[in-house]
């Protein structure tokens, strides 16, 4: 597939989402980072500039500060409907508690899922986008443009870019992004669990602690993510 | 309807001043230091004369790395983020900034780099894109372009003869070149260097050349009109072989699009220092630059900059899509390392490399200029930010450690930083800005603002008005991604301090 092929590819399943689902019952999972705000762009692209779906970011409290700002601006300049999501108190209560750092990042995993799990329902949300890719991880290798859960469909239209494609379509659309990816961060996590990656040859996630996608992956054979 | 071009040619003449081109000087009445007129080029003038000369033209940076990341990218250097001559640390070319590799690459052209200084480009990432990258080799790019010989092409042709050391044609086996042996032997001996100092400049060309100045800096009377012949030498030598090269391969008939230029100029270095380098202060005879294109482009008399060769190609290629939207006005910056910087070097066989020293170097912002309308303003320091030393909780120790970097422009020595914090507890921080300010001035010996009129020479010393500041204050604020209503509050309020000085 060349670049433009791959663009066309992701536009196609989001204009297969906005046929399957009317537009009150899409939200978009976006997290500030480069994938999520492809898709926004992407969606931007279709919509003549607007962005017709719901816009999720799940804030953990954890985040950079830089991704606190980056969500406020684009959230205006983009004039987005954004739900703002915390973590619920009883999970955040529950990261305090926690004694080590791998039972706060465990604890920190489930509380994401809560909270999402949570505002899906509230607002009646039967289409999930989210800006997650074959080449990132293994455990990811997988999953399928439409892959259906218990309650709603999970959408995945970059599924098939390469990290190398994300930053293609940045540059050639002249997509805003964090600062943070050119201090070295490949991949942003919660502040307290993710370090700048020295190495531009290692994996897109080794910022992020390793037993991560290990979770992610019982979490969801558990139906959870 | 978008034109087409088989060929997209861009030819870097490291380090060329416009006025030591004949036809420029010419063409062109823009004031010419009569040093200039001991160069003569008579075999670059006459391909010159067949195409578009943008007669003012002005680089982004007075070094060869930010500069280069301009032309590619079309930015200017807060925008690719290749901001000091080297910090392989924070100052590689920013994720974000599409080359004009990536972009013809995209469009079905073969991408070659050629480049007598690969280093320069691969350790900043300012070689993104390029399919094929050739070191110090023109017999290699002309294999390249006969191998695609039916494809469409990008050649990015860096060569770096014109820069120091001036005669060392770096494309030839320095065995070979006997004269620019003699010279160097020539310098050593006119400059009394004593004989345990002397370096064989058949085996380290560069470091020969640096020792020959190391007893006398580098004066102007004597280096300007080295560099005069030197550019006449190229001329006649590796210069006329390039494009007698182009001219057979047909890279100025009208299926190609050529451009040759120069990334930075040569001249002052400090603005009180009378040495005859580049890298140094943002003066016109540094950043002023050559451009020139085969095309007949509709230009006007108006001023350039090198941003310019981007969004050129964009225009005509691609209808201007992919361009950037730049601020109103030319901005150029240096930075400063604050340690000793080693630069180019050579390895074990002679040829020029950078330190990997260099990632222990750290930078800082020494000069801003802004090209607003007719007028051109240098900054020295951040006084932007001084704003916000009086709003941010800070400790003594940190405030201090500002100044000493805001205003002065250095890191602060031990002995200096202790008696500043405790007359900072004894009286005020208030104080102690303007005690900086009055320190500084006296340190550099000049004002903060300087207002260029003239070619090379720093002509007068003005202070802004009121609207001028508020100018000033939005350029800096769009440039830098800063709160406009702050920079120019602040902006004000370092005038006010000045004024009452």
């Amino acid at each position: 597939m060349t670049f433009q092929e791959k663009v066309e590819k992701a536009q196609d399943i989001l204009k297969q989402t906005s046929e399957k689902w009317k537009p009150e019952e899409v939200c978009i999972a976006w997290t500030g980072g480069k994938d999520s705000t492809v898709i926004l762009h992407m969606i931007r692209e279709l919509y003549k500039g607007a962005v017709p779906f719901k816009v999720m970011f799940n804030d953990s409290t954890l985040e950079f500060p830089e991704i606190y700002q980056f969500i406020k601006d684009i959230e205006r300049d983009w004039k987005l409907d954004l739900l703002w999501v915390k973590h619920l108190q009883a999970d955040l209560d529950a990261y305090e508690n926690a004694t080590d750092t791998e039972e706060k990042m465990e604890v920190m995993r489930i509380a994401k899922i809560h909270a999402i799990n949570q505002t899906l329902d509230e607002h009646d949300i039967r289409a999930f986008i989210a800006g997650i890719r074959w080449d990132e991880h293994e455990a990811r290798s997988d999953e399928t443009y439409f892959s259906q859960r218990k309650a709603h469909t999970r959408v995945h239209p970059i599924l098939h870019f390469t990290i190398d494609d994300i930053w293609k379509y940045i540059r050639f659309y002249k997509v805003p992004y964090v600062n943070l990816y050119d201090k070295g961060y490949k991949s942003l996590g919660e502040q307290p669990f993710t370090k700048p990656v020295d190495d531009p040859n290692a994996p897109e996630r080794a910022g992020r602690e390793a037993t991560k996608e290990k979770t992610m992956k019982r979490l969801r054979d558990l139906g959870y993510w | 309807m978008a034109h087409q071009f088989k060929n997209i040619v861009l030819l870097s003449i490291d380090n060329l001043r416009p006025d030591c081109v004949s036809y420029v000087r010419e063409q062109y009445n823009y004031p010419v230091d009569k040093t200039a007129l001991g160069a003569q080029t008579p075999n670059l003038d006459s391909y010159l004369a067949k195409g578009t000369l943008f007669p003012h033209t002005y680089s982004a940076a007075t070094y060869t790395t930010t500069s280069h990341a301009t032309i590619m990218t079309g930015q200017f250097p807060v925008q690719h983020g290749v901001r000091p001559f080297m910090d392989i640390q924070d100052g590689i070319l920013s994720l974000g900034s599409l080359t004009l590799a990536e972009l013809l690459k995209e469009y079905e052209y073969e991408t070659c780099l050629a480049t007598d200084v690969p280093e320069l480009f691969t350790t900043l990432s300012i070689d993104r894109g390029f399919d094929t990258v050739i070191a110090r080799n023109d017999s290699q790019w002309q294999k390249w372009v006969e191998q695609n010989v039916d494809k469409k092409k990008f050649l990015f042709l860096h060569i770096f003869d014109v820069h120091e050391p001036y005669f060392y044609d770096e494309s030839k086996d320095k065995f070979e070149q006997a004269q620019y042996k003699a010279l160097i032997e020539k310098l050593y001996t006119e400059y009394n260097l004593p004989a345990e100092k002397h370096i064989n400049p058949q085996e380290k060309p560069h470091t020969a050349w640096h020792a020959a100045w190391s007893e006398v800096g580098r004066p102007r009377s004597r280096a300007f009109p080295l560099y005069a012949q030197g550019v006449s030498w190229f001329d006649q030598h590796r210069g006329k072989r390039i494009l007698e090269q182009f001219e057979q391969y047909g890279f100025f008939q009208d299926d190609t699009l050529l451009f040759i230029f120069s990334d930075h100029g040569e001249g002052y270095t400090d603005w009180n220092s009378t040495h005859f380098l580049h890298a140094g202060s943002l003066r016109e005879d540094s950043l002023r630059v050559l451009l020139w294109s085969n095309f007949p482009f509709d230009y006007t008399d108006k001023r350039t900059s090198l941003t310019s060769i981007f969004a050129n190609i964009d225009t005509l290629l691609f209808d201007g899509k992919y361009k950037n939207e730049n601020s109103n006005a030319y901005i150029a910056e240096r930075w400063i390392s604050l340690q000793p910087s080693p630069g180019v070097q050579e390895d074990n066989t002679g040829k020029p490399v950078i330190s990997q020293t260099l990632q222990d170097i750290s930078y800082m912002l020494q000069e801003r200029r802004f090209s607003i309308g007719e007028k051109d303003i240098v900054i020295f320091g951040r006084p932007e930010l001084l704003i916000s030393l009086s709003t941010r909780p800070m400790t003594t120790e940190d405030y201090i450690e500002k100044l000493y970097e805001y205003v002065l422009m250095r890191p602060s020595d031990e002995a200096g930083k202790r008696h500043w914090v405790a007359t900072a507890d004894a009286t005020s921080r208030k104080k102690v800005v303007w005690s900086f300010v009055k320190a500084a001035r006296h340190e550099y010996q000049k004002p903060y603002i300087l207002h260029i009129e003239g070619w090379r020479e720093f002509i007068s010393q003005q202070d802004l008005s009121e609207q001028e500041i508020i100018e000033l204050g939005h350029a800096i604020a769009e440039y830098e991604h800063l709160n406009t209503e702050e920079t120019v509050t602040s902006l004000q309020l370092f005038f006010e301090t000045l004024h009452a000085l």
